[in-house]
């Protein structure tokens, strides 16, 4: 099995700053959301069904 | 989680520098994730910080060698749990399109996680946010 070469490459988002103050502010809003409402552990918990 | 703190916090400031930001959102994300892996949320935080400042002057070619060092690290089975983690902060600016896909792809191959199975979290991660924008 040929072995895949691993290539993460700053995206060309990440090269500028690509969020306004109001972006900024409604990521927080959202990524806090998602804490609230457990997104991640909850993935996490389908993982071992 | 047994894989100590340092390769995950590397793994999760690798996505923070390929996504270019390490704002309010960021670090709210990480405090998720200290959360779900039942870490002390500071320690986490302070870790990641840390390898953030050790990732600024690398090339991409260097990160990619760092990110599989870390990688080969982690514990088989907790292989998927960080590939989420990864997830996460991908996820937050809000926008998935083809580069945040391709890197999320290259962590997993480097965690051991194969394509087939990273599509699938993707998209179960993808029904789960109706707000998340897909970039085509």
């Amino acid at each position: 099995m040929a072995v895949k070469k691993t290539t993460v490459k700053k995206t060309k988002d990440g090269k500028v700053d690509k969020r306004t103050k109001e972006g900024k502010e409604i990521a927080a809003r959202m990524a806090k959301a998602r804490a609230e409402k457990n997104s991640l552990k909850n993935r996490i918990k389908r993982l071992f069904k | 989680m047994n894989t100590d703190i340092k390769h995950i916090a590397a793994l999760v400031a690798t996505s923070i520098w390929a996504d270019g930001e390490y704002d309010a959102a960021e670090k709210i994300v990480v405090e998720e994730i200290a959360d779900a892996f039942e870490l002390n949320a500071e320690d986490l935080s302070a870790a990641v910080e840390q390898e953030l400042e050790v990732i600024k002057p690398m090339s991409e070619d260097e990160v990619n060698a760092y990110i599989l060092e870390h990688s080969a690290e982690v514990e088989d089975e907790e292989a998927e749990m960080l590939l989420q983690a990864v997830l996460q902060v991908v996820i937050v600016d809000g926008v998935l399109g083809e580069e945040e896909v391709e890197n999320v792809l290259s962590i997993a191959s480097a965690l051991g996680v194969d394509d087939a199975r990273a599509v699938l979290m993707l998209a179960d991660l993808v029904k789960e946010e109706p707000e998340l924008q897909i970039e085509l």
